[in-house]
């Protein structure tokens, strides 16, 4: 594999970040004089808040978590030219099997086989709703951004729907998972951290970029998923089967976002609730496009949305939540900005 | 009256020289020949003049006016012709495009210039060398002192070229200046009172093209060393003669713009397919690489039914250079050796060498494609697709836009293929390259194929009568 010339790109995929970063800054600056705020303030409140402190820190990174999985599962459709924009959905129907699944499997089973399956369930269920633009795309040749949006919206009815007969009642969330089948919390390691939701999923979600990492540049397989994105012409024409590798990029990356319920339902929650996402699926795009759909690349984008997602919450007091929407907004276009400057 | 004067123009990009110290002038209604190899500096020259680029150090002084037809075509198939001319200048009328207008003026433009041509014809509609005038007249639109045109015969016919070239002796004799980019020293030798050869971005030669001149031209193009014989494109020596066997047949096959096509290619055999381009040289090569399936008539290889499946017939050593590479072959965004990898070459070694054999210029598999001249990724699509085995190469224009010397490696490639026992087929509207490189040849016509003769047959009349459909 031409190392050097990966690692070329990534060097230009390096700085922009960097040149987003600064971007951010020196409009959150102007933010905050704005709301009346002195920046110094709102960042010591910041830091004091989020990496200061063993607690913050670890809400950080869990609010991060998420977006390692679903970063990754649209930085990998993104990089075959599919683009997955159907990651929510994919997400919760994930989730809403993940947690009857828990619920249903006997509580006896072992923790690691009764994690392994759960995971295996998400990720078949998010894999199969994925299957509906893939097909379509397949069969009626529809534009998957078109169709793959609207399965959001399906399965944020439908899982409610589905819920309904699986939850305790009065309530919109299913029963707890056995406490065997979750995920370690961080707070039985260090007890400073005592509340914050970050669980060794976190490591699941550092596994799955590494695993995504090796796939699209160390193997032939993921050198071929490149080029079906890059030019999916001369991929089918140099012997490439697209057809199959449309279905798979689409299977993999909703399998990705379905197992991304397991922050949650293994994790943070240990159960499916109905609304638990507040439209992350949506947000991962943008860690996608900020890390230039590298697998590598997801992890510092994940965590800055993870600092803003969190931070916005410490920072209440000095600037209002809205801002930190806004920031969020100011950040993707300050990626696409860098990156189109890059491309010329 | 000087058109173009350049005294002293340099250019580097990143370090890399590729203009140094270029001094030349155009008169006007003077035509000057501008030849050199891919990667010479060719169109970094043509953008310096345009203005699309800043010299780093010397004087470019040009006309007012000047226009450009590029290599590929910048037409919108589906707009009229007029329409076409007058886009982004439209007359206008009060607030709306004046349609009779640019009609009107389109047909006294093209009657200034000695042609004639249907200003409400939709461009789509119209043959290759009708858009290559449309190309002209949008270049000429405003009364132009200076035309640039690169490569414009690349993708003529004979008969489209000769027209072309009438055509621009009009164009001299109405005191137009032209700065011609071309690979083929004969058109300039027709139509060019200087020929101006650039080598590693430096002007080697600077001379009238007379007959005699053209192989010192052409050696000059190369930076000496006695190749420019080449230039003239003889007939490629083969070590081998066809067998009697039959590899690849079609019968009856139809399928697009093909109708009942009907072809045999012997092992070890060259097939050329000659014929003005869109009369279903594409569909041709679709079918035979696997793209699309026959609709009607069978294709088989070896006596068998071919699969419909690239991947499936790559396995058996099916071959693929395709007539656009942007549009079908090149990885944008990936690297010379990643695109060299989508063949069947694998270790970083082999794409070295497939690289080096077909001289690609830098020799840097890590650099991206974009930094490649059009030529030398061409190179590359050859390093990618001759680097093994293969039964049965099928190549669509193969070495159109490319220097002679790469050609000569092409065709070279090609010809120790066959003799190695592979089939080839190759589709080109390059007569010259065809009567270098086949065996046996026929014409396309309408989406037919016309019988094929041993190609010591095909008297210079009787090729032209068969690609006119007489």
């Amino acid at each position: 594999m031409s190392e050097a010339a990966t690692a070329r790109s990534g060097g230009a995929a390096w700085l922009n970040v960097a040149l987003t970063l600064l971007l951010t800054g020196v409009l959150f600056n102007l933010f905050c004089l704005v709301s009346g705020s002195a920046p110094i303030t709102v960042y010591r409140a910041l830091v004091s808040t989020t990496i200061a402190s063993p607690y913050g820190l670890a809400q950080l990174l869990f609010k991060a978590t998420p977006y390692l999985f679903l970063g990754v599962a649209a930085a990998l459709a993104f990089s075959a030219g599919q683009f997955n924009i159907g990651l929510e959905g994919q997400l919760l129907v994930g989730s809403l099997a993940m947690g009857i699944a828990g619920v249903m499997l006997p509580p006896g089973t072992p923790g690691l086989i009764a994690v392994a399956l759960l995971c295996l369930v998400a990720m078949l269920a998010g894999a199969a709703w994925a299957m509906i633009p893939a097909f379509l795309k397949h069969r009626f040749s529809a534009p998957e951004v078109m169709t793959s949006i609207m399965t959001n919206f399906i399965a944020a009815l439908a899982a409610g729907l589905l819920l309904k007969p699986f939850a305790v009642s009065e309530s919109t969330h299913t029963a707890a998972v056995p406490k065997a089948f979750m995920f370690a919390a961080i707070d039985r390691l260090i007890p400073a951290t005592k509340g914050a939701q970050l669980s060794t999923a976190f490591l699941l979600g550092l596994l799955v970029v590494a695993g995504a990492h090796w796939l699209l540049f160390r193997t032939r397989f993921g050198f071929e998923w490149r080029a079906f994105g890059a030019n999916p012409r001369a991929a089918r024409l140099y012997g490439v089967e697209t057809r199959r590798l449309m279905f798979l990029s689409f299977a993999i990356s909703g399998a990705l976002a379905g197992l991304a319920a397991c922050v949650y339902v293994l994790g943070a929650k240990g159960f499916h609730e109905d609304g638990f996402s507040g439209g992350i699926g949506f947000l991962a795009l943008g860690v996608a496009l900020l890390a230039k759909n590298r697998p590598l690349l997801v992890v510092p984008a994940a965590l800055l949305f993870g600092l803003i997602s969190y931070g916005s919450l410490a920072i209440n007091a000095h600037v209002p939540k809205e801002m930190t929407d806004i920031l969020t907004a100011v950040i993707m276009a300050a990626a696409v900005i860098t990156s189109a400057k890059a491309k010329r | 009256m000087t058109s173009l004067a350049l005294a002293h123009v340099k250019k580097a990009f990143g370090g890399r020289p590729v203009l140094e110290d270029v001094t030349f002038s155009v008169a006007a209604g003077e035509c000057v020949g501008l030849c050199g190899e891919n990667g010479a500096g060719k169109t970094t020259l043509l953008r310096i003049i345009m203005g699309l680029e800043r010299p780093d150090g010397g004087e470019v002084r040009t006309t007012a006016s000047l226009g450009m037809v590029h290599q590929h075509f910048s037409l919108v198939p589906a707009l009229t012709v007029a329409e076409n001319v007058w886009l982004g200048r439209e007359p206008m009328r009060r607030l709306s495009f004046d349609r009779d207008a640019a009609a009107a003026q389109t047909v006294a433009l093209a009657k200034r210039l000695g042609m004639t041509i249907d200003p409400q014809a939709v461009v789509e509609d119209l043959s290759v060398g009708q858009k290559q005038r449309v190309e002209l007249l949008k270049a000429l639109r405003t009364e132009t002192e200076l035309l640039l045109l690169d490569e414009p015969t690349a993708v003529l016919g004979p008969q489209d070229t000769d027209a072309f070239l009438e055509l621009l002796q009009t164009l001299k004799s109405r005191g137009i200046a032209i700065v011609l980019v071309t690979h083929k020293l004969k058109e300039i030798a027709r139509v060019c009172s200087r020929a101006v050869v650039l080598h590693k971005g430096r002007i080697v030669a600077d001379q009238a093209p007379t007959l005699a001149a053209l192989p010192a031209l052409a050696d000059a193009m190369v930076g000496g060393g006695g190749n420019g014989e080449k230039a003239l494109a003889p007939r490629v020596p083969r070590a081998s003669a066809p067998s009697a066997e039959v590899r690849v047949q079609l019968a009856g096959v139809g399928t697009g713009e093909l109708s009942d096509a009907s072809l045999t290619v012997r092992r070890g055999e060259i097939m050329g397919v000659a014929g003005v381009e869109g009369n279903g040289q594409e569909a041709l090569f679709r079918v035979i690489v696997g793209l699309d399936a026959p609709a009607r008539g069978t294709l088989s290889l070896d006596g068998k039914p071919a699969p419909a499946s690239p991947a499936k017939l790559r396995a058996l050593g099916v071959r693929a250079i395709a007539s656009d590479r942007h549009i079908d072959a090149v990885l944008p965004h990936m690297s010379a050796g990643e695109n060299a990898r989508l063949g069947h070459v694998t270790s970083d070694a082999a794409i070295r060498e497939a690289m080096e054999r077909f001289d690609v210029r830098p020799l840097d598999p890590d650099l991206a494609i974009e930094s490649f001249s059009g030529g030398n990724q061409q190179k590359i699509m050859f390093a990618r697709e001759l680097g093994g085995a293969a039964s049965l190469i099928v190549a669509n224009q193969p070495t159109r836009g490319i220097d002679f010397l790469a050609r000569d490696r092409i065709w070279s490639a090609l010809a120790a293929l066959a003799d190695a026992g592979a089939s080839v087929v190759v589709i080109s509207s390059d007569t010259d390259e065809l009567r270098a490189l086949s065996d046996r040849m026929a014409v396309m016509y309408r989406g037919k194929i016309g019988e094929a003769l041993a190609i010591g047959e095909w008297t210079d009349e009787k090729l032209g009568a068969a690609m006119a459909g007489a």
